[in-house]
């Protein structure tokens, strides 16, 4: 891999206007939000329809049961039954089991950080290979114009897993949105 | 968006996402505050150079493994000291770790699995509180398997936990507020918390589980709580007898007892295994006594008869040794006092009658005399016999031939096992916790220490009086109760329950709970506890797993794994070290040590100067005061070996008369029933127990070589092996239920039910089921082992009597919803249901 362009993630763009790069880079960073935990700010824009150009119409949102889903679908105290982590999937033995967390495919996530000058912040206590933080790499790949390599990543990592995750989450869900993010995020990652 | 969008599946389409959605999220990305680089909220730009630039091409990973010391932590008792290869931060290997006694190398299945608990998805990542728990409201009904949760920041959560010990406090006393921990770790986080405990002046419980023999043979010998102390278990291969009595040492005792064990096999001695199961170390035993549930006291009773008709017992033990040639009072049944025999002595000393002389002497602790073992003296105008002579008369009615059937063994058999036992030189009966669980079971130990004490198997090299060697600690200097607090009361497992249900002896309002899965999942009569516990205003539950208990709290805090800690370690006497323990890396997710949480809550509730968040220096101060290990050596060795006696028993018994006290004139008694002597008593294993026609068959929950107590839930190898719950039971008890193997079937009783899968299993003997203890309640169809247990228990040691328990059993309801275990479910990930880990 060749090292990273020179700019980093947090002197990019204005917040204003025509903010981005490209449409993808706006696409995955959108993605990466979506699969972290709900902010009142992500209910807001979903509530203002803002999101339904990429998940179709959404029914009206709500902070407090948006986060207890989340936290039943990607975090427990039970299962949880859609762990987002990439090792869960790659790293296992057998296609009937959840794999380990921080496997060699966690590792390979993080040399690709690693080779394009960013890492996982030692104050964000989630795993590496979470599927926003993957998606947020890609953003930023995109951002950087480094869109063979996000092709690249994107082969070799999101289009491995991502499917049995977003498949797992629509069986699950009992919450249109997530169900709308996952057959969202399938098809970007397929593209 | 037009609904078009929906349901195109990803890949199945023209390939290109619509370019007008990718266009549009760029609206939706300003809108979220993403633009200027805002979408990056987990990577951050490299401070130093890239790796890849300073070393490219293919990674070498010779020398980069760092291997570091650690200790496993379940209470299996082996407590193993163990190695962690490192790689990248990351454990990738567990290995048995050398330790300063080099004999002790050992590890087990579940202890090199560890990394697939380490590393589990469903480890508990962030604090969480209960939806619809509040303070001042706390909606028990909520609790259980429906109850959803939310994140917090480790803030509220302690501060909420803060804030309802206060208020409890002031409105009920701080005894209100109970501290529980459980036996699921080994390192100084109990100390710890008896620490705040006690500063609080708090409720800590004793024990109500595993106590019962200990205690029996207790009064006799002067020591025993958990099981009974022996020699140091490498001393065990200088026994030419052992006799595995009620413990399948093969299967749950894998780490060091085993390969003593084996090793004392090697070495020529017999091995007997005394189980109503042919279990694993049955099937390795020389000779195998298929002894019927709760019969152990009246098969004791006759292998004392048979050393005593032989004449095989040892003299000069019983001499030197007993309370054997001691004067029992025929008008009181007290033993004759020393001070009424002669004037010059004031002591409380017993008197025996000398042989040669025919003259009564008093009797001193460890002092040899031709004291007369057995016969009838009248002494000072008091008419008496001996201990021995009341022991024999005792017994008279339970030859093996009078008691074979009852006990279900062979009479040439019962006489071949104690004739080895009191012929072939030292051995001893290694107890385990089976018979405890019988609700009567603190008769056999008494009986066995009778026993022994007539075969002299006590304080030499060879001797086994059980399975505790002790040693292994280290002196805190009173860390853990500090003068200045109010201090901790104490309250009997089962007088929290009733404390909790009636306020009987006061009411308990708050639980703080470490290390422990008992509340949901391991005590017995389950379904009362669960009832009980809506009396509590808070329960917070720290963990590394989802248990059942987690389920029902209303704050979550997620504890690390002890290979993220830095600790230190005692042995419980499973071998004699300190142990430290060297941190493989930070615990993951927002997950912290229990001294982590507890010294951040002490600090909330005032007493912060009392406890330091440098978990290095608590663990210097805590090892200040011994006087064999200190902080650095431990840290730079792994492990110190600290002096222990090998041979146990040794000098005067801790008994009033510093002799082995084979007649108990102190006895307690069991329904009116005095046990100056041992007993046969029986609860629900008797024949003719009044619901025995309705739950013809007694059940047992064993432990496996699968799981430690409710530990090891989720690892995949062992699931592989070990995946759901079933119930052994004899060919003949099924085919009269019309239960094939593989069956689903229901077992019930008057308290409760489960649905489990039938093992047809030739090793259970005709009337008796098991299912292994620890299951959690998401593992079940339906119900629950607990469910069918009971909190009976006997007067003089109240000791929960698991096994003392009769169900009946029944082909599956064809209704049963098994999909559990017959759908496409990943394996080990606890995600069965939303509810998985409830019950």
């Amino acid at each position: 891999m060749s090292e990273p362009a020179a700019r980093t993630p947090t002197e990019g763009n204005d917040a204003t206007g025509d903010a981005f790069e490209s449409a993808r880079t706006a696409t995955y960073a959108v993605l990466a939000a979506c699969w972290r935990e709900p902010t009142e700010r992500l209910v807001e824009v979903a509530n203002g329809g803002e999101l339904s150009a990429l998940f179709g119409p959404l029914e009206s949102l709500e902070l407090h049961g948006l986060r207890s889903e989340y936290a039943r679908l990607f975090i427990g105290p039970a299962g949880p039954p859609c762990p987002p982590y990439e090792s869960v999937y790659r790293d296992r033995e057998d296609d009937d089991e959840f794999g380990e967390v921080l496997g060699p495919a966690t590792m390979a996530v993080e040399r690709w950080y690693q080779a394009f000058g960013v890492e996982h912040r030692p104050e964000q206590r989630d795993l590496p290979d979470h599927v926003a933080t993957e998606l947020e790499f890609c953003a930023y790949l995109a951002e950087h114009g480094r869109d063979d390599r996000l092709d690249q990543f994107r082969d070799e990592h999101l289009t491995r897993w991502v499917g049995d995750l977003c498949d797992r989450v629509e069986a699950e869900t009992r919450s249109p949105f997530y169900a709308a993010l996952a057959r969202t995020t399938r098809e970007v990652v397929a593209d | 968006m037009s609904d078009d969008r929906r349901g195109s599946k990803g890949g199945d389409g023209d390939g290109v996402f619509r370019r007008d959605v990718l266009k549009a999220s760029g609206a939706a990305a300003v809108a979220l505050g993403l633009g200027g680089g805002g979408y990056a909220s987990s990577l951050a730009e490299t401070a130093t150079e890239p790796a890849s630039r300073q070393n490219p091409g293919i990674e070498s990973y010779v020398g980069q493994d760092e291997v570091i010391r650690t200790a496993c932590a379940p209470n299996c008792r082996g407590k193993c000291p163990l190695e962690a290869h490192v790689r990248d931060g990351r454990v990738r290997k567990i290995e048995p770790q050398i330790p300063a006694d080099e004999r002790y190398k050992r590890a087990c299945t579940l202890g090199l699995s560890h990394t697939q608990r380490i590393y589990n998805a469903t480890r508990l990542k962030y604090p969480m509180k209960r939806v619809g728990w509040e303070p001042g409201s706390p909606n028990p009904e909520g609790r259980g398997e429906d109850a959803e949760f939310e994140r917090v920041t480790w803030d509220e959560a302690l501060d909420y936990i803060a804030g309802e010990m206060e208020r409890v406090r002031d409105d009920y006393g701080p005894e209100s507020v109970y501290f529980e921990t459980g036996s699921g770790n080994n390192g100084v986080s109990g100390t710890i918390q008896s620490r705040l405990s006690s500063l609080f002046g708090g409720t800590q419980k004793s024990w109500s589980i595993d106590i019962n023999v200990g205690l029996g043979f207790r009064r006799l010998a002067g020591a025993g709580f958990f099981n009974v102390p022996t020699n140091e278990v490498v001393d065990w291969r200088n026994a030419n007898t052992v006799i595995v009595w009620g413990s399948d040492i093969f299967a749950s005792n894998l780490q060091q007892d085993a390969s003593k064990l084996l090793d004392a096999v090697e070495n020529g001695a017999k091995l007997v295994c005394v189980d109503p199961v042919f279990t694993n170390t049955a099937a390795k035993a020389d000779l195998w006594l298929p002894i019927k549930p709760g019969k152990d006291t009246l098969l004791t009773l006759s292998m004392i008869k048979t050393v005593l008709d032989d004449g095989t017992y040892d003299t000069e033990f019983l001499r030197k040794r007993t309370l054997g040639p001691a004067l029992v009072r025929d008008d009181t049944g007290e033993l004759l006092d020393a001070s009424d025999v002669f004037d010059d002595v004031t002591e409380d000393l017993p008197v025996a009658v000398d042989e040669s002389t025919g003259e009564p002497v008093a009797l001193e602790p460890e002092t040899y005399g031709e004291y007369a073992l057995f016969g009838e003296y009248t002494v000072a105008g008091v008419a008496c016999h001996t201990a021995l002579s009341l022991l024999e008369e005792h017994v008279a009615d339970y030859d093996a031939d009078a008691v074979a059937a009852e006990v279900g063994i062979n009479a040439d058999n019962i006489r071949t096992a104690v004739r080895w036992l009191a012929t072939r030189g030292p051995g001893g009966i290694a107890s385990g916790y089976g018979v405890d669980r019988y609700k009567y079971g603190h008769t056999f130990g008494q009986a066995y220490a009778i026993l022994l004490g007539l075969t002299g198997d006590f304080g030499r090299h060879g001797s086994i009086q059980g399975s505790h060697p002790l040693g292994g600690s280290y002196d805190n200097g009173g860390y853990d109760a500090p003068e200045d607090g109010p201090g901790t009361t104490s309250l009997a497992q089962t007088d929290i329950l009733t404390a909790m249900e009636s306020g009987d002896p006061y009411q308990l309002k708050v639980m703080y709970s470490q290390e422990s899965n008992f509340i949901a999942n391991q005590m017995p009569d389950r379904q009362r506890w669960l009832e009980a516990s809506k009396s509590l205003d808070l329960i917070a539950v720290a963990d590394m797993h989802h248990t059942p208990s987690v389920q029902h709290a209303d704050i979550i805090l997620p504890a690390s794994h002890w290979f993220e800690r830095e600790d230190v370690v005692d042995t419980w006497g499973g071998h004699p070290h300190i142990m430290y323990r060297q941190p493989a890396h930070d615990p993951l997710w927002e997950s912290k040590s229990d001294h982590w949480m507890l010294v951040r809550l002490a600090e909330r509730l005032g007493f912060g100067d009392y406890f330091n968040r440098d978990k290095s220096a608590t663990l210097r101060e805590l090892l200040a005061h011994d006087d064999e290990v200190d902080y650095e050596t431990l840290k730079e060795q792994g492990t110190v070996k600290v002096s222990t006696p090998v041979v146990k028993f040794t000098g005067p018994f801790n008994t009033p008369s510093g002799r082995l006290e084979l007649y108990d004139e102190d006895a307690p008694t069991e329904g009116g029933i005095t046990l100056e002597l041992p007993k046969h008593i029986e609860s629900r294993t008797a024949d003719d127990w009044d619901t025995a026609e309705d739950y013809p068959l007694m059940f047992i929950q064993k432990h496996s070589k699968w799981r430690i107590h409710s530990q090891y839930e989720y690892q995949n190898w062992l699931r592989e092996i070990n995946n759901e719950p079933q119930l052994d039971i004899n060919p003949k008890d099924a085919a009269a239920r019309g239960i094939e193997d593989g069956d689903y079937v229901r077992v019930h009783n008057d308290r409760g039910e489960m649905v489990v899968k039938a093992k047809v299993n030739d090793g259970m003997q005709p009337g008796l089921v098991n299912t292994d203890q620890g299951w959690w309640g998401s593992d079940y169809v339906r119900g629950h082992h607990n469910d069918l247990t009971h909190t009976d228990v006997c007067e003089v040691t109240g000791n929960f009597a698991f096994y003392d328990t009769r169900v009946e059993v029944e082909p599956a309801p064809s209704d049963v919803d098994t999909s559990k275990y017959t759908s496409n479910q990943p394996t080990g990930s606890g995600a069965t249901s939303a509810g998985a880990g409830g019950d």
